[in-house]
């Protein structure tokens, strides 16, 4: 059991601890209690009113020892003063002597990038922030049951994620390899200011053209926070749209792939350069909004819909026809989590004379009770004139992209841990039922290809011996309507870890 | 003689293991990516408030500038991070993740409303 607290707090109270050596005289001292002789009783009575007279004069004595806060304020700044630290004379208020040794406190540990312990200075043990911006302090503090983060950990901080897969179709050999590696890397310039980024090593992605390509930032942007509930942000953004394009790391998700409408209808790893503010407000409501990088509707295709039409950010955006993309969370009742997104952009920035809009409606929500779990979301997008879209892409490159008018689908995935509650791992067994179609609505003239309206039962097991890894399992049966152009079903094994 | 010396050390022994202040409010907060729930705190000036970190994933880390504290919460059913104060000063003061548990983990803030 630790406790902390800040310099000269004096509010840490050492936690009571009964000594085992001690046993053998407590039980002593009760059997002289249940003696026969009654004598002996009223000496013990006697000797116990002595006892208690006497250390009542020794507590005295010695509370009548401790400093005041004060005394212990005007040591510390003594003790600096002997260590060449400049410490302005006492005329000012505890409180304003307490908050500038701390801030001198908190300088010397960002000059040496360690952290110490000042209970040799006569306060409680502390742990302090190497930022040197703070000379307000809030309170007093103190502290229990956490892990120290050394200094350096604070401004400069890595962490990362890696997903390995093995996947097998019937009459189609097994193959297997690293899906993704993730690092994230972040610095801490002052309390307001943040960096954050992700490099991608992702070998088998999309985008990648080439293997330059397969390396790819993820995000890059500053976090300024103007005021406790409002920030403002800029660089490379992730969309908050849906769950996965904001939270994806493996052990966050069941399945070895992400779900396919968060594949196909919501384009999952969907950044673009792009400024924008977040913050809260009410009780439990958080939000999101951004303008960035818009679609490119000269890449829409008829399997994948908009996938092909995001930018990246990774080459220079063009910004000529910006998207504006927002996101509402509710967040106020514990276990359950509501989100709701909204995107506009023009995309015809590739096209002669047109400018298309994609506009898309995403609502999600996950809630968690004991061992279950819930997650649904349903999403679609509308694409104006998707019939102008395709002919004068047929016309430019002579492909037909049989781009649809409205796309949409839903998924919901019910999961339940098999573990008990108290134990330090998850099994969690899911089914996850998914339905999505890339030409849900067609423009004037053509028709729907069957092939795109699909679904697929993702069923399966995650197992986390810890949080932090999870190794899954899962078979996906899929269909759609078309006759010869099946979706095959597949076994796959994932491995995934966050560290 | 030695009977009383056993019932100060006992008294003694018993007085150095007081316990600590009774806080005014214990408030329990849950932390997953990428949020604290609750998110915002409301406490009254000079009220002894304990804050009780928990996670529901991950471990999480805890950076409050404004009381100078950084720590980290366990991962699920590792622990719980305890944390003490008296609030002194009326304001609005925010708490955040203080190592990324992914992708979006600057969004992880809460507020201290001090009134």
């Amino acid at each position: 059991m630790k406790w902390r607290g800040s310099i000269g707090s004096g509010t840490l109270a050492q936690p009571g601890r009964v000594d085992s050596k001690r046993k053998d005289d407590v039980c002593v001292g009760v059997g002289l209690l249940t003696a026969a002789d009654p004598g002996a009783f009223f000496r013990t009575i006697r000797t116990w009113i002595a006892g208690m007279i006497v250390a009542a004069l020794f507590s005295a004595i010695a509370h009548a020892q401790v400093p005041t806060l004060e005394e212990r304020v005007a040591s510390i700044e003594r003790q600096l003063r002997g260590l060449n630290i400049e410490i302005p004379a006492s005329n000012s208020t505890l409180d304003q002597r307490i908050a500038l040794l701390e801030a001198k406190m908190a300088e010397v540990l960002a000059r040496s990038g360690r952290q110490t312990n000042p209970t040799d200075a006569g306060g409680p043990e502390v742990n302090l922030t190497p930022v040197k911006t703070i000379d307000e302090p809030m309170g007093d503090v103190t502290m229990e049951g956490g892990s120290d983060e050394p200094a350096s950990e604070l401004r400069n901080v890595v962490s990362g994620y890696a997903e390995f897969r093995y996947g097998k179709r019937p009459g189609v050999a097994g193959n297997a390899g690293v899906e993704r590696f993730v690092l994230y890397f972040g610095h801490r310039f002052n309390p307001r200011l943040r960096f954050s980024s992700a490099l991608e090593v992702e070998p088998s992605a999309d985008e990648a053209v080439d293997d330059v390509r397969k390396i790819i930032l993820g995000q890059a942007y500053l976090d300024f926070l103007a005021t406790p509930r409002f920030s403002v942000r800029a660089g490379i953004l992730l969309a908050p749209i849906g769950i996965i394009n904001e939270k994806h790391e493996p052990t966050s998700f069941n399945g070895v792939n992400r779900p396919l409408v968060e594949t196909f209808i919501i384009p999952s790893g969907w950044r673009d350069a792009g400024v924008g503010v977040t913050g809260q407000f009410g009780q439990g409501w958080r939000y999101r909004a951004y303008v960035m990088g818009g679609l490119n509707a000269a890449r829409f295709a008829a399997a994948d819909g908009i996938r092909g039409g995001r930018q990246g950010g990774q080459l220079f955006t063009n910004l000529s026809r910006p998207a504006q993309v927002g996101r509402v969370e509710y967040l106020g009742i514990r276990g359950l989590q509501l989100g709701a997104s909204g995107y506009t952009s023009g995309s015809g920035f590739e096209l002669k004379s047109l400018n298309p809009r994609v506009n898309i409606g995403e609502f999600d929500g996950q809630y968690g009770r004991g061992r279950f779990h819930l997650r649904a979301l349903f999403a679609r997008v509308w694409i104006t004139q998707a019939g102008e879209i395709n002919k004068t892409i047929s016309e430019e490159s002579g492909r037909n992209p049989n781009v649809a008018s409205q796309l949409g689908g839903w998924y919901i995935e019910p999961s339940w841990n098999l573990f008990p509650q108290e134990a330090h791992g998850e099994l969690l067994a899911f089914t996850r039922y998914e339905r999505f179609n890339t030409q849900l609505a067609m423009p004037s003239g053509l028709s729907p290809i069957s092939e795109y309206q699909r679904n697929a039962i993702v069923t399966g097991i995650t197992y986390r011996p810890i949080q932090d890894v999870a190794l899954k399992l899962d078979y996906i049966f899929s269909g759609n309507r078309s006759i010869t152009g099946r979706m095959r079903d597949g076994l796959h094994l994932g491995l995934g870890w966050y560290f | 003689m030695k009977r009383l010396l056993l019932g100060v050390l006992l008294i003694l022994a018993l007085a150095s293991g007081a316990e600590p202040e009774t806080p005014d409010r214990v408030i329990n907060i849950t932390a997953q990516r990428y949020h604290f729930h609750p998110a915002e705190i409301r406490v009254r000036k000079g009220e002894l408030v304990e804050l009780r970190f928990t996670s529901l994933d991950t471990d999480h880390g805890v950076l409050i500038p404004h009381l100078m504290l950084r720590s980290t919460i366990p991962p699920k059913g590792r622990g719980v991070l305890k944390v003490r104060f008296r609030a002194t000063k009326v304001g609005q003061w925010w708490f955040e993740s203080s190592h990324p548990s992914g992708a979006n983990d600057s969004l992880m803030r809460g507020v201290v409303a001090v009134e």
